[in-house]
């Protein structure tokens, strides 16, 4: 399936707008298909990776994204100083803002990302809803409309029955959603949505939905050129979430028959029809084990954070694919040529404290090891000597492993993990490797509802281990307070020593 | 030399003399149900880096990274970062008595002050929310940890705070 030569004439230069471990991915893409890049960066990431591995790189402004990641107009300028000719958005930011796809476009530069009308149709989760009854594609019971009163909004919840979840209409990325399971709790989730979604989202409007108990949240990946031809990649489950946010992810997904995965990628694929879709976009859905149903959840119309899972299994660059099909070009593959290929995870690595309710943890990092070894892939963004800013999102990178099965891509991982050393600031590494030795998370049939506050606690306790840690505390501070000179070990003192042994060097 | 090594609530007294090349040592462990027994490690200690610990500790290869932070600490090992105080006991004489009883306000992290929900002199409950920190896209709201009086605020809507600042104090 390797893709015919890209045709160099619209991807003269691409500008990524983003940051981070994408803002790394879409640049390492474009270097391989010989386009130079362009990194943005905010006061705040002088010293980001992405800035460092790009060819050019334009400040764009002070820290808070607000005045910086997310100023579209400055990120054209950006674009037009240096001779781009293309705008990646990556994730999250602008990816998925209409309105600046289409000042990208109208600037006469090429937007790698689905076209503004499409953004606009899923963009709205209300719309999108609408839209997809309107397709005849399954959707979870409750609102296809904002609402406007807590009134209101309470007698349609009480109508559909508790618990059900509210939603901003503008919302995506797990944020400004609240699960309520009683009457007495609504108002003041109802009050804390709408503001969380006014500063969030620009958008206070709120829709509710029942709460389906227990399911699994799975998602099919698909990708659609500029010719009419949409494909799918099958699904990956993202079940393993914390307040919404995904944790693991994975494909296959185990427990899903093959019969529901053709009809759920069989819709996914109507669903992007729906909006004349172009580009790489995911479609999510509810999975119900018990009853074997399925509900759209939302569309994504940009590249998911999990995308590498994907990419493990079927082998297909989900992001060259981006690029090729916004050049223009017609998919170089059919859906007969795609297949599912042993198993692939995916873990997302926080900067954040599991042992302290996961605080943000940003700080310096003192010292990296990432793993290495067979089928195993990092996707990161940061760097030994990196200072992981207060600003911006905790997740510093995504580890990858693809195995022949389940079973060998859980324990590559597990090694994987093992290997990782981050130093100097909290992580969820111990915690992710705690997640992959859980039964229940082996058997594979877990659900969204996974990570219970018990479970948690549990999880968050695991790999400690006081004994190692006091010994290593005491020894650094004892041979800074004896020795201070040799606080910063030369290679000759070491060498040294290791002659001087008992035993001799081993 | 001798160091109080404290993890969480549990401190330990630490004792550590160079053995030859390697470092001995010795401390007394309590386990849950209140028995004792000693500890004692013999620990080949090569550091390929400042932060990197390898140590070959009764033959057993362990891997830690120990970087400096306010009173300790913060080691990892195997994908745990552990926060570590280590106190020399002739030392702690000097440190400044931080016990700030009951109703002190401060960040587990570093972030932005977002709302003040409360004013100077404000009567509230235990487990009121007083003020929301944002960082990293999540907002925190901070609960009063008595019932009382807001008797100062040190911060105000706005203010980046680090890790460990005071916002605010009630009195009872």
């Amino acid at each position: 399936m390797s893709p015919p030569t890209l045709s160099p004439s619209r991807l003269k230069k691409v500008l990524v707008a983003n940051r981070g471990e994408i803002a790394v991915r879409v640049i390492r893409a474009c270097h391989e298909l010989d386009i130079p890049t362009v990194a943005v960066y905010s006061e705040a990431d002088r010293a980001a990776l992405h800035v460092r591995n790009a060819g050019e790189a334009v400040c764009i402004g002070p820290a808070p994204s607000s005045e910086s990641y997310l100023r579209g107009e400055r990120i054209i300028e950006a674009a037009l100083k240096t001779g781009a000719t293309a705008i990646h958005p990556g994730y999250g930011f602008l990816s998925e803002n209409a309105a600046f796809a289409r000042m990208v476009v109208e600037a006469g530069l090429v937007w790698i990302g689905p076209p503004a009308s499409a953004i606009e149709a899923m963009g709205s989760k209300t719309g999108a809803r609408q839209r997809m009854v309107a397709a005849g594609v399954p959707v979870v019971p409750g609102t296809t409309h904002a609402i406007d009163t807590e009134e209101e909004a309470l007698a349609i919840a009480e109508k559909i029955g508790f618990p059900v979840m509210l939603k901003a209409a503008g919302g995506g990325g797990g944020k400004g959603i609240r699960r309520v399971d009683l009457r007495g709790e609504f108002a003041s989730a109802w009050r804390s949505t709408k503001s969380e979604a006014l500063r969030s989202f620009k958008n206070d409007a709120v829709y509710l939905e029942k709460f389906v108990a227990n399911p699994k949240h799975v998602e099919i990946q698909v990708l659609a050129d500029q010719h009419g031809t949409c494909v799918h990649l099958f699904e990956r489950d993202c079940s393993v979430q914390r307040r919404n946010q995904k944790v693991v992810e994975e494909t296959p997904c185990v427990v899903l028959p093959a019969a529901t995965r053709q009809a759920m990628a069989r819709v996914a694929v109507q669903a992007a029809a729906a909006v004349d879709y172009v580009g790489a976009g995911t479609i999510e859905f509810l999975y119900s084990q018990a009853s074997g149903e399925f509900y759209f959840l939302e569309m994504n119309t940009r590249l998911q954070v999990e995308h590498p899972v994907t990419e493990m299994v079927t082998g297909v660059d989900l992001v060259r694919a981006q690029l090729r099909i916004a050049a223009g070009e017609p998919l170089w593959f059919t859906q007969e040529d795609l297949r599912q290929s042993g198993h692939a995870i995916e873990v997302r690595i926080y900067a954040e404290d599991p042992s302290n309710n996961f605080a943000p943890a940003p700080g310096r990092i003192g010292g990296l090891r990432e793993p290495g070894g067979p089928w195993v892939r990092v996707d990161s963004g940061v760097y030994a000597g990196y200072e992981v800013p207060i600003h911006y999102d905790p997740m510093v990178a995504k580890l990858i492993c693809w195995g022949s099965d389940r079973e060998e891509a859980t324990t590559r991982l597990l090694r994987a993990l093992r290997e990782y050393r981050v130093r100097g600031i909290h992580t969820s590494v111990a915690f992710l490797s705690a997640i992959l030795r859980d039964p229940e998370f082996r058997r594979g049939d877990y659900s969204t509802g996974f990570l219970t506050p018990e479970r948690l606690a549990h999880l968050t306790q695991a790999g400690r281990n006081d004994r190692i840690a006091t010994i290593a505390a005491t020894l650094a501070r004892f041979e800074g307070d004896t020795r201070p000179a040799r606080a910063v070990t030369t290679p000759d003192a070491s060498a040294w020593k290791l002659a001087a042994r008992p035993g001799g060097a081993r | 030399m001798k160091y109080e090594v404290t993890i969480r609530e549990t401190t330990r007294v630490v004792t550590i003399e160079p053995e030859g090349a390697c470092y001995r040592l010795t401390w007394t462990e309590t386990d849950l149900d209140g028995e004792e027994s000693v500890e004692s490690h013999l620990v080949d200690l090569l550091r390929p880096s400042p932060e990197a610990f390898h140590m070959l500790i009764d033959d057993g290869s362990w891997e830690a990274g120990c970087v400096p932070s306010a009173d300790g600490y913060l080691v990892d090992v195997v994908g745990v970062t552990t926060s570590v105080a280590v106190v020399d006991p002739r030392r702690k004489a000097l440190r400044l008595g931080a016990a700030n009883a009951g109703g002190l306000l401060s960040t587990q992290m570093p972030g932005r002050v977002v709302r003040l929900l409360v004013a100077l002199g404000d009567a509230v409950k235990k487990g009121q929310p007083l003020v929301v920190v944002e960082a990293m896209k999540m907002e925190n709201e901070l609960k009063s940890p008595i019932d009382g009086k807001v008797a100062e605020i040190c911060v105000a809507e706005g203010t980046t705070v680090e890790s460990g600042a005071r916002l605010l104090r009630v009195d009872p």
